[in-house]
Formats: C-alpha cells, structure tokens, sequence
C-alpha cells in the first residue's frame, strides 16, 4: 500500500505543513530566547577588575618567583595595584645601575631591593619633591636628640630597630653583598636615609605592592605611628565628630578616587587625615609635605609658631571651609589656640625654666633619665602635655581634659612640685609665681569663691544642682 | 515489505531519476518511524552536531596545559563575551545527549530491533555509546578542576588494573606513570581529534548499517514513511526544538566551575557527572576486582547481546518479557545506585 | 514568481515561508551568537592617562622609551612640545628606535626613516608616527593610553 501524496506535491498535505509551522514558530521562539542570551550577557559585569599587564623582562621576574614560591603574597598584592594595568611592574621600580651603593645581580638582572623615593621619583616626582621637604623626610634625624638617648642607652640598641625606626625609619646600610643590613632593615620608617641619599619611603603611607590611595587615606595608615601615649592622634580622632562620622560612612567615602575627584564637602563628607593635612580641595592641590598646613608645633616642651603660621593657617582654614561655615571654623581656632596657649604659660614655660634652674644649679645631673624628677618633667610634655594639645587640636574633649590636662595639673602639683620643692625652694616658688596657680597654696578668698558660685550661678541659669 | 512504487505521471518521470537517490533512502521506510518512540535516536545526533560546533569554538580559548587549563576554562564563563553561553550549550548538550541517547538504547532493547539481521546495528550502537562515555570522561578531564583531577586519576587507575592490557594502556593514557601535563594533553587530543573522529565515523557507520539491514517488524506498522520531506521535517522540529530547550536550560542553570585541581589532597565530596554516577557507586560498593570484572563482563554481555537473544529465542525464551524484566531491573538498579550516590 | 492559484499549493507555500523566516532568525540568531564568541569586542576601550613624570624628564635630543600597558612609546621634545609616538611603524607594524646621532626614527625591517618629528622622510612608510595624546598638569606629563 502507497501513499501517493508524496508523488503529487500540489495535493494538500495538512501533517507536512504543521511541521512546517511547527519548525518556523519553533526557531522564532529560539531566536527570542537567543536574544535573552544577549541581555543576559549584557547585565553581567565582565570581569570587573582591571587586568595587569605583564611585560617580557617582568614576566621573567614574575614566572620564577611564582615557580619558586618566593614572595609570590608580594606579586599577588601589585596585580591589584594601578601600576599593573600600565605595565609598570617589578623592573620599572626595582632596577637598578651597576654601581649604586644597593644594587646587586639578581639572576641576570641588577636591581635593588630598596626601592626608595629617588624611585619613585622617576614619575611622582612632584610628590617625591614635596615629601623630601616635609617634616616626615627628617624623621630618622633626631639621633642627637634625648629620644635617641631613650631608646639607645636607656632601653637598648635593639629597640631602636624595631621600635625607633619602626615609625621614624633607620640609617639603612649595604654589606659588602649588596644585601641590607639586619639591624637596619626592614622597615618602613618614614625618614628612612636610603643608601642612595634620598630619605624616606613612599611605602610607609602606601603599602606595597598595591600602592593603594584608598588604602593611604584610611586614619589607620597615619594611626600606625602617629599614635599612643605621647601624641595619640589617631585616638583623638576616633574620639572625635569628623573620627565618628567617618566610621559611621566609610562606605560612602569613595575613598578609591583621584585627588581631582577626592573633594571635602563635595565628593565624600567626613575627613580623614589625609583630608586636612594633605589631600586635595576645590581650592588648593594634593600636597605630600604634611605641614603645609600646620601652624603650631605641638612637639616640643612649649608649643611655638611655624614659620609663615599665617599661611599655613588660612590653608588649614579653607580646609574647613569646604565643609564649616567661617563662624564654627573661626570659634574652633581660637578655642584651640587658647588652650595651647595655657599650657604654654601655666605649665610649659614654667616646669621648663624650673628645670632649667635646677640643671643650672646643679641639683640635678646632666644625665637623662637617671632621677625621678627628669622622668616626671619628661612624661609632663612629651606625654600628658602633648596629649592635652593634641586633643585641643582635634576636639576630642577626653583627651583635653581627662587624658591631657587633668594629668599635666595632676602630677605637676602631686608630684613635680613636691620634688622641686625638695630639691630647691626658691625654684619651687617660681614654679607657682603665677595667678593661676595660687590656689594651691593660698586656696581661694571669701570674694574668689563668691565670684564663683555668681558665675556658676549665671551659666546654670539659676538651675545648679547641689548644696 | 512492499517496495516503493514508479511514479506514474510522465512530469515526474524526469525530476524522479534525480531523485532516486532519496528514494534509495527512504526505501522502505516503515510507518512506525514516525512514532516518538523511535525518533529517539535522532536527537542525540543532532546533539553530536551542536557539540562539535560548540567545542571547535571552545578550543578557540581553552588552554590544554595544567597551569592554564582551569584559568581559561575560568575565563571562559566569566570573561570571554558569551563564553558561558557557548560553554553552557556544550555542557548541558552533553548531558541531554547522554540521556537520550540511554532512552534510544532502553527503547531498541525493548523492542528488540536487533533482531537478524539486523544485530550488526546493535554491535555497532554499542560501541557508539562507549565512545560517548568516553567522550564524556575525557571531555570533563579538560576543566582540571578537581574533580577532573581525581576523576582522571581513578579512572585512568581502574584501566591500569585489567589484566595483561592494563599498565600499557594506564601509561598511554596517562603519558607515564602519575597523572601529569601529560595526562592532560593526551586527553585533550583524545577528546578534540581521534575520538570526535571516530564517534562521528562510528554514527554514520551505524545509520548506514541501520539502512542497509532494514527495520525490524512492528506490529500495526505498515505503510510507508517517507524520508524526505516528512521525517527530515520532523526531525528539524524536534533539533530546534531542543535547541529552544537547551538555550533555555543555559540561561537557568549557567555553567559553573568547582574549585581547581588540589594534587594533594582529594576533597570527600568529588564524584563523577551523573552518568557514571552508577559505575562509580558499583565500584565503590564491591571489592576492586570483583566490580571491575562485573563490569567488564557486562559490558561484553551487552554487546553481544543480539546473539544471546537469537540462541535464547531458539530456545523458546519469551525474548520480550525478557527484556522487559531485564531492562526494568537493570534501570531499577542503576537509579538506586545514583541515589545511594547522592546520600554518600 | 508564479502567482500560486491553488489552495493546496498556498498552503504549502506559507508553511514554507514561516519556517524559512523562522529558521532565518532562528539559527540566524544562533549563529550570530556564535560568532559574537568568536571575535573579540572591537569597542575602544577606555583610555586612562598614565603618569610619566615631569617634563624635565624628557632631555632635548633624547627619547625616553616607555611601555604601557602594551603599548611601546617613545617621549621626546619636538618642535611644538612634548610628543608621545607610538613605536610601531607605520608601514607594516615593526619596532621603531631613537638614533640620536641623526636624531631620526629608524626601522629595521625595511628602513624606513622619521624626521624628530614624527614624520615619515624616507622608505616605505605611508604617513607619520601614530601619536599618543600627552597631557600637562603643572608640571606633571600623562600620557592617554587605552587599558589593556
């Protein structure tokens, strides 16, 4: 039995172009599906990061540190840096010419380990410039200072390696290998004297190998030495508004952004350290030299004026005003200026003249540190004193009163004066010459204690609690 | 079977002596093809097609070495521009080709279309579905993540344990003694170039052995089917069918990557894809020699199993029921063996 | 074309026709996407600015080689400023190099020659070195490359 229908095309086969219906319905459904596919694949992210580039000379440096499992956490960390897209890889910074005081053949190549500012350099020039004039370039020099002598001979030599130059950075020195010598390297120290002159490292603030400005900006970068008993910036920060403010948005700080990008006020809202004391506003450029825009030295026994305050503090100002109105950032500098202002006169100047009189007079020995009373006028500046202006500076009240002056009153009258007193009493009565430290002796007169009460009176309105 | 007629009208007489070799191919097409069950085996033919389209592009970025297999298989579905979807198609092909190609096996035993003299079609089948396992071990190998990794290094260790052929055949494969870059390159070659070969000239050797013996009997079937147009029609609708189907299957469950090879240590949760997953548990279950013998010998008594049905159909054996327990059973059993397989 | 009269051979004919549009769109579409797997994006990628340092960097007379992302630049003082060439030829791709003796760009492969400006004096080339975009900020030179 035939079936004929197919010997005679132009008789209707109904099945035949069912199929036919069925195949072309069929592909337009593919073909929406197929366009599915191009949506889809468009919503994804591909990739997202950045690729590094990796050259023929730093392939050679990448394959065998890889193959030999050295340093690869190092590698891993640059593939992520903004130099790896560009290119610039391990030899653009690590090479080295014959002759330089650090550099050495390393398998056919001569490079350096120390990659210092002079390094750097050759494309963030301004930057290098900038740091080398800053207060941070001289951090290794304060060998002839009592620090030194602190860490040095009071504690030990070995201290100074990792403590001392841990933040302010060592004398690196080269053996004869071109190796680096154990006592004075590795460190990261921000004054570093690198064996090719130049002083500092850029990785003290910009963690190698990802170099990251996110990572820079962050308060934990500076916090790392500027931090602790004797200047616990990062702590009065944390303490402070902008410090909570900061925590409570990082993720809306955009901290990844380029300096052009990167303004208070306008781009993120809360500023970290680099935000006052380095980084870009719409006014003024990025600068690496930190004190541009520092107005007081808060180091020494008695705060003094930089050089050219009056513009290091309009700069400093205009930070502010990216953010404040004038009023608030007027209010703030003159509070600040007046409580520096107080430790100077009421127990800098005077615990130091004493001081002074005392080595003078020979009741002291000129030795650092070998009697009680050097150590109490040491902590009263380098420590509570510092803490007390730092916290001026920041407006972080606990570090004013309670960690700052508290402290400063508390052992310059329980125990620095007593030990004045015992050795000189004529220096002991200087010490307290002034108004404002009478009260110790003399306590406070009928009218005094009146005038008090009037005053609490008026500022409580009339509402002061107690008896 | 009645033979095709001469065309009667003088206009065809013409345009049939060009068509005569259609006709050659639809000699005798019986009318049963037409029903579903028996177009099984088509798809897993056009399947082969949209594999091969898919792995040439995929060559076009996979990297046979082991220090960059896994990195651009990684590219692959995440970077390259519809690299997943290329990847995704070739992937979840494999896994439909493999089960239909189980259902075409399932409905020839049932219906014993191997009968004389037709038993060259099953023989020949037969080494078409081991060749697709093979395909399917050594194309997995390629991702070198780890379960590639320990799939290669028990499979290729199960091989080594044959008697007299095994440790040659453990070194071929595996370019000496441990799984090495070797290893690796070896099975790429086997899944790229001999093996897609050979599977590709297997399939149209068992089609043309399929034509040349004719169909076996089936019952209520007896008019005539043509080839063209009505079952290459068909035969369109269901591949664009599944290309609908296997678009959509991608774009739900997109291809993704386990964790890369780990030399040293083999995870607890590595385990074969799914159509091993039976062989696996069987051989986990029984002791070494014992399971790979079982294995062996039931795969030689599935090859040859058209003349065991012939001399047991002498006998009187009612073949059919036969085949119906026999195939219940076995399918029974690998279902609980792929079950156990997810609870251990 | 024949006007198809009858209601068999119409039918036919329409059947036909969706299933060759659908199958046009269909595996058109599939193939499409093929193919879209197989060539690479074209599109520009984004161009970022790369610093290079300070213009003082760059002597009169020297060239500084430099290679960004892949892209193999020489940086030199022409006659209306700081340039950024790209180093490929512009005949047939190879490396040029700097002669400072001649101050002259120089390719190996069929000695074609480039004035210190880029321009192609002698040989094969068609058309002058191919530059990268160099921008100034103060001091500081970046030049626009495309990510890689």
């Amino acid at each position: 039995m035939e079936d004929m229908d197919k010997e005679q095309p132009s008789a209707p086969n109904g099945k035949l172009n069912f199929t036919r219906y069925m195949i072309g319905g069929l592909c337009l459904v593919l073909f929406l599906a197929l366009t599915g596919v191009g949506y889809v694949q468009m919503e994804e992210r591909l990739g997202g990061g950045v690729r590094p580039f990796i050259s023929g000379e730093n392939k050679k440096c990448i394959d065998c540190h890889m193959a030999k499992d050295i340093a690869v956490g190092g590698i891993n960390d640059w593939k992520y840096s903004r130099h790896a897209p560009k290119g610039i890889g391990c030899i653009e910074c690590h090479r080295a010419e014959k002759g330089e005081p650090d550099a050495y053949d390393h398998y056919g190549s001569m490079v350096s380990t120390l990659v210092t500012p002079k390094d750097c350099m050759q494309c963030h020039d301004k930057e290098a410039k900038e740091f080398a004039k800053s207060h941070h370039a001289k951090g290794a020099q304060f060998t002839n200072s009592l620090d030194n002598f602190l860490g040095n001979v009071v504690e030990g030599p070995e201290v100074i390696t990792t403590g001392c130059a841990g933040c302010h950075g060592s004398v690196v020195k080269v053996m004869e290998n071109g190796k680096l010598h154990p006592s004075t390297w590795p460190n990261s120290g921000i004054g570093r004297v690198n064996p090719d002159g130049s002083k500092g490292t850029c990785a003290a603030c910009h963690a190698r190998h990802s170099f990251s400005i996110a990572q820079a900006r962050q308060p934990e970068s500076c916090g790392r030495c500027h931090m602790g008993p004797d200047h616990p910036q990062i702590e009065a920060y944390y303490e402070s508004k902008h410090g909570v403010m900061f925590s409570a948005n990082k993720d809306k700080m955009k901290l990844a952004q380029p300096s052009e990008k990167w303004h208070p006020g306008k781009d993120y809202l809360f500023p970290t350290c680099a935000t006052c004391h380095m980084s870009a506003t719409t006014t003024q450029e990025v600068t690496h030299d930190v004190g541009d825009r520092i107005s007081w030295t808060l180091r020494p026994v008695i705060s003094t004026r930089l050089e050219n305050y009056e513009v290091r503090r309009k700069a400093m100002k205009q930070v502010c005003s990216s953010c404040h109105s004038e009023q608030i950032v007027e209010r703030f500098f003159t509070s600040m200026d007046q409580g520096i202002n107080l430790y100077n006169k009421k127990f800098g100047k005077p615990s130091k003249a004493a001081m002074d009189k005392l080595l003078a007079m020979k009741k002291i020995t000129p030795t650092p540190y070998d009697e009680e009373i050097e150590w109490v006028f040491y902590e009263l500046w380098h420590h509570e004193g510092r803490r007390a202006r730092h916290g001026l500076s920041k407006m972080a009240p606990d570090f004013v009163h309670w960690q700052g002056f508290y402290e400063v009153a508390k052992h310059f009258y329980t125990k620095f004066l007593p030990m004045v007193r015992k050795l000189s009493p004529e220096v002991a009565k200087e010490l307290i010459s002034q108004e404002s430290h009478k009260w110790v002796e003399k306590g406070m007169t009928k009218e005094e204690i009146a005038r008090m009460i009037e005053f609490y009176d008026k500022e409580m309105q009339g509402k002061r609690g107690g008896g | 079977m009645s033979t095709s007629s001469r065309p009667q009208t003088e206009s065809f007489e013409h345009a049939a002596k060009n068509k005569s070799w259609i006709e050659y191919i639809q000699k005798d097409l019986p009318e049963h093809l037409d029903w579903w069950p028996y177009t099984l085996g088509a798809i897993p033919l056009t399947l082969f097609g949209l594999l091969v389209a898919t792995g040439l592009m995929l060559t076009f970025y996979y990297v046979p070495s082991p220090e960059k297999a896994y990195e651009s298989v990684e590219q692959i579905t995440h970077e390259v521009y519809l690299g997943w979807f290329v990847r995704g198609v070739h992937k979840v092909s494999v896994d439909l080709m493999i089960l239909f190609l189980l259902f075409h096996v399932i409905r020839v035993f049932i219906t014993r279309a191997y009968r004389s003299p037709g038993e060259l079609k099953w023989v020949s089948g037969s080494v078409v579905l081991f060749v697709t396992f093979a395909m399917g071990f050594t194309g997995y190998s390629l991702v070198y993540d780890n379960v590639s990794y320990w799939g290669m290094t028990v499979v290729t260790d199960m091989l080594g344990n044959l008697p007299v052929v095994g440790t040659p055949l453990l070194y071929l494969l595996r370019g000496g003694p441990e799984v090495s870059g070797s290893t690796l390159l070896r099975l790429y070659d086997l899944h790229t170039k001999l093996l897609p070969v050979l599977l590709g000239g297997l399939v149209i050797g068992h089609v043309v052995v399929v034509r040349l013996t004719g169909f076996a009997e089936v019952a209520g079937s007896r008019g005539f089917h043509a080839f063209y147009p009505e079952h290459t029609l068909k035969m369109g609708a269901i591949a664009v069918g599944f290309l609908v189907l296997i678009v959509d299957l991608v774009m739900i469950f997109p291809p993704t990557l386990g964790p890369p090879a780990n030399p040293q240590e083999v995870a607890s949760d590595v385990s074969p894809p799914w159509y091993f997953s039976a062989p696996y548990m069987w051989i986990s279950l029984l002791p070494g020699p014992v399971a790979i013998w079982s294995l062996l010998g039931g795969a030689g008594l599935f090859v040859v199993y058209p003349f065991v049905d012939r001399v047991l159909s002498e006998r009187g054996w009612p073949m059919a029921i036969m085949n119906a327990v026999v195939g219940i059973v076995v399918v029974g059993a690998v279902a609980v063996l792929m079950y156990l397989d997810t609870r251990m | 074309m024949a006007i198809i009269h009858d209601d068999a051979g119409r039918r036919r004919f329409l059947s036909q026709a969706v299933m060759g549009f659908g199958l046009l769109f269909g595996l058109g579409t599939l193939g499409l996407r093929f193919v879209q797997f197989l060539v690479p994006s074209q599109k520009p990628r984004q161009s970022e600015a790369v610093l290079i340092g300070a213009e003082s960097r760059i002597q009169p007379g020297e060239a500084l080689s430099l290679d960004l992302g892949g892209h193999k630049i020489l940086v030199l003082q022409t006659d209306e400023g700081v340039a950024a060439f790209s180093r490929r030829c512009t005949d047939l791709g190879c490396l040029v190099s700097w002669n400072r003796e001649r101050q002259q760009f120089l390719c190996p492969c069929h000695r074609g020659v480039y004035d210190k400006n880029g321009t192609n004096i002698a040989g094969p080339p068609p058309r002058p070195l191919d530059r990268f975009e160099v921008i100034k900020r103060g001091e500081q030179l970046y030049v626009n490359v495309q990510s890689a």
